[in-house]
């Protein structure tokens, strides 16, 4: 199935490579390390915090509602998109590990005139 | 005091002069026109729908890869770095007696799965394609990996080194890793671009367009524009006396 960002800018009618290069790599470059370090630090603090990982667990548990010995397939099928709306605590704990460590700590832009 | 309407915000010319190496024209270095145009595009992408449809299968089966690849490695124990960490996992349950499973000695090589994983991810929504990177089974795609983390590592030591332009001059030290690994990249992206220009001209120049649709385009057209025409000048409030009452005449007879 066609769905990418790529394709999306070739049905607007873009066509020169050396400006497709940029958008993609912009997009890669944004989203890949962000979310790579986000997650990480999420488990971090979830090792660190052993209640929270016990309460995130727990409600994964119970929105999914999937059994004990379960296998990873049958996890994925039950995470769907209404599931995850859900998952509020699990929710809660990714933005406060955002707070506590921002993956983007500075905003490059500037403000150059206020009309 | 008066709040502005507007703010100009720019990202400016010495970001754009670091990054434009690597990231040319892209959403993170423009200003202006184009970054309204790609901004556009991109909300599209990561709209409810798009995410619902295309996005969530691509990042569900990355994370079903990923978490197949750490039960596998718990389970087996036959890598040596797993032995070593699972020895330490063990260290760690003895003293913090929690029910779940540590996670903390895995740190470090998780870090590094999710910088695989979250590449493939973006990569399938952005560029259409799966790198695999995670298990490894496509060269080329590892090879991208590879020089993207050195090309953006190489990137952000521009900003604490004010040498940089020198140093790209004389193509030695970390501007010379950069310059190396941007080819890498570079061939990887044009030539996915290249197949998908190919693929979308090929696809236009097979859709026929028979003269049946055309008529029934401008048969719909007419249509529409007649219902449309009726819908504007069909305003009861503008009809002169006579004819309202006439109107509400017709109205009283239809309802008896």
């Amino acid at each position: 199935m066609k769905g990418d960002l790529l394709s999306r800018f070739i049905e607007l009618k873009e066509t020169d490579p050396k400006y497709l290069r940029d958008i993609s790599l912009s997009f890669i470059l944004a989203g890949k390390d962000t979310t790579a370090i986000t997650l990480s630090w999420f488990l971090y603090e979830l090792c660190k915090n052993s209640h929270v990982q016990e309460k995130v667990a727990q409600e994964i548990r119970e929105t999914t509602n999937i059994a004990a010995g379960s296998s990873i397939d049958e996890l994925a099928a039950r995470v769907t998109q209404e599931n995850l709306e859900k998952m509020q605590y699990l929710y809660a704990s990714l933005n406060e590990t955002l707070r506590l460590h921002p993956a983007v700590p500075v905003v490059i832009s500037y403000i150059t005139s206020l009309t | 005091m008066i709040w502005p309407q507007r703010i100009y915000l720019r990202q400016g010319w010495y970001h754009h002069g670091v990054l434009s190496d690597f990231l040319g024209d892209g959403i993170l270095t423009v200003d202006g026109e184009q970054w309204r145009h790609q901004r556009k595009a991109a909300s599209y992408q990561f709209s409810t729908k798009m995410l619902r449809d295309y996005s969530n299968s691509a990042f569900k089966s990355n994370a079903v890869k990923l978490a197949e690849i750490v039960s596998g490695a718990a389970i087996s124990n036959n890598v040596i770095e797993m032995q070593v960490r699972c020895y330490l996992v063990q260290l760690q349950y003895t003293k913090q007696k929690c029910k779940t499973f540590p996670l903390y000695p895995l740190l470090a090589y998780w870090q590094e799965l999710f910088m695989e994983s979250t590449l493939d991810s973006v990569c399938k929504v952005i560029l259409g394609v799966d790198l695999d990177t995670v298990r490894g089974t496509y060269k080329e795609g590892a090879e991208f990996f590879n020089a993207f983390d050195e090309a953006s590592a190489a990137l952000m030591y521009r900003y604490f080194n004010v040498l940089w332009r020198i140093m790209r001059f004389f193509n030695i030290g970390s501007e010379a890793v950069l310059r190396k690994s941007l080819r890498v990249t570079d061939e990887f992206v044009y030539k996915l671009i290249r197949n998908k220009i190919e693929q979308a001209q090929q696809l236009q120049d097979n859709l026929p367009v028979s003269t049946n649709t055309k008529i029934m385009n401008y048969l719909l057209f007419l249509v529409v524009f007649c219902i449309g025409l009726v819908l504007i000048c069909w305003q009861p409030e503008y009809l002169t006396g006579d004819e309202r009452r006439l109107v509400v005449k017709v109205y009283r007879i239809e309802r008896n």
